[in-house]
């Protein structure tokens, strides 16, 4: 009856038993290998993000670049700007013509020191593209514009402009060259518009990149020509200028081309 | 031989045989089964996700069970691009039931730009210091740019809180745009 009793629990319990078994087994067996897997550790990510920049020395302004033309003065930092007042008497004759012609009167020159810890780009931008009259934005009845007449007496309310603005690295010195262009007007003076598009709205100029690999602290430089009036073709006699103050505003911006 | 020595012979047969089987049944309860119930205790470490304890400039998020992330709040300064300081310091519940080790590996050396290294007037990382405490001892490091191991070897098991404490250097040359990413590890390990 023992042995009987025994076969019975056995085989009874044999299935539990074996699993119970197994599961020991399995157990004993799986901690030698934990014991052999990558120890338990926590790994902790630190990091941030530095944003594109530009920035400029403390009262940096804009600066006049060697001789300019006209009388230079600088506002307060970047967004104070800088204007040059060009004497009367340099646009005008004692005629009140145009007094100005090819290279007569020079560039204006200014430039403008910032450092940018990524590539950038620049992009001018005009409220005219021109030195416009402000004072008659439009040609008073009775004035004919040399852009549409060719009587001796013409006149006009504006002076056009060539620009160029670039990238310059003030510690090499050099100028990459893809960072220098010349924008508008560079096949010479024949074009009446030189800034402004052809119905007087403001320019919409290329920008202008500081390369995409350049890390450096960079000159925004910036030079203007200012050209005498267009001429009809085939007259030689320059318009008269409506007396006002001839003015046009530029704006620099500067985006990160990341 | 008569008829009463064989009766005789086989009385005393029939009585050894019965004295024999009596005596082989009596041996059966010393015949003693034993079940011997055991294991194992492994040498196990085990490492909780962290909470911070204090933090200036940064804040920490759990990313997954044994991994986290610290993302220091302003990296650099709006203005210049200077590195801004930061600190935090994190807690793990941690326990070893065997002598062990803990460890602290610094994948980068420094907190690096993730879009490669910059030549010229920008810096690329963010130097930092590392202090962890376990089991009593402490140890320290100002990581400059090399990768490296801190390590506490600890003779028997412990239990309880393991701190590590990152603080970034501010200053230097301005940071050139971009991500900046270190791994910090912090590993038990029980002696083999």
């Amino acid at each position: 009856m023992i042995t009987i009793k025994m076969k019975k629990d056995f085989s009874i319990m044999a299935p539990q038993n074996v699993s119970r078994l197994l599961g020991g087994l399995l157990f004993m067996m799986a901690t030698p290998s934990l014991a052999q897997t990558p120890p338990p550790n926590n790994a902790v990510v630190v990091g941030g993000s530095a944003p594109a920049l530009c920035w400029s020395a403390p009262g940096a302004n804009w600066t006049q670049n060697g001789t300019s033309a006209g009388n230079f003065s600088a506002g307060t930092g970047f967004a104070g700007g800088a204007t040059v007042v060009v004497p009367q008497n340099q646009l005008v004759d004692s005629d009140k013509r145009a007094a100005l012609t090819f290279g007569s009167l020079g560039a204006v020159r200014m430039r403008f020191a910032v450092t940018c810890n990524s590539p950038v780009e620049a992009k001018l931008s005009a409220q005219y593209g021109r030195l416009q009259n402000t004072s008659a934005p439009s040609l008073p009845p009775g004035m004919p514009a040399n852009r549409t007449a060719t009587t001796s007496a013409t006149f006009e309310n504006y002076y056009p402009y060539q620009i160029e603005y670039g990238f310059v690295n003030t510690l090499t010195g050099a100028t990459p060259p893809s960072a220098s262009q010349k924008v508008n007007g560079t096949t010479g003076y024949s074009n009446p518009q030189n800034g402004a598009t052809a119905d007087g709205l403001p320019p919409n100029w290329s920008p202008v990149s500081s390369g995409g690999s350049w890390f450096n602290i960079k000159r925004v430089d910036v030079r203007i020509d200012l050209d005498p009036p267009p001429v009809v073709s085939g007259s030689t006699l320059r318009p008269v200028m409506i007396a006002g103050s001839y003015s046009d505003r530029l704006t620099l911006t500067l985006t990160p081309s990341l | 031989m008569n008829a009463f020595t064989i009766i005789g012979w086989a009385c005393g047969l029939v009585t050894l045989l019965v004295s024999t089987g009596i005596q082989a049944q009596e041996a059966i309860p010393n015949t003693v089964s034993q079940l011997r119930v055991g294991g194992s205790a492994p040498g196990v470490c085990r490492i909780a996700s962290p909470t911070t304890l204090s933090s200036d400039n940064a804040v920490f998020d759990t990313r997954s069970v044994n991994s986290g992330q610290v993302t220091i709040t302003q990296l650099a300064n709006p203005v210049n691009g200077i590195a801004r300081a930061s600190q935090i310091s994190l807690s793990f519940a941690a326990v070893c039931n065997v002598a062990h080790s803990m460890t602290i590996r610094s994948l980068s050396g420094g907190v690096t730009r993730a879009e490669g290294p910059v030549a010229g007037a920008f810096s690329d990382r963010i130097d930092y210091d590392v202090e962890a405490r376990w089991a009593g001892a402490s140890v320290s490091r100002r990581y400059t740019g090399a990768s490296g191991v801190l390590v506490i070897p600890v003779a028997d098991g412990a239990a309880g809180t393991l701190e590590l404490s990152l603080q970034t250097i501010g200053g230097g040359s301005p940071l050139a745009s971009g991500r900046y990413f270190e791994e910090v590890i912090v590993e038990l390990a029980a002696a083999s």
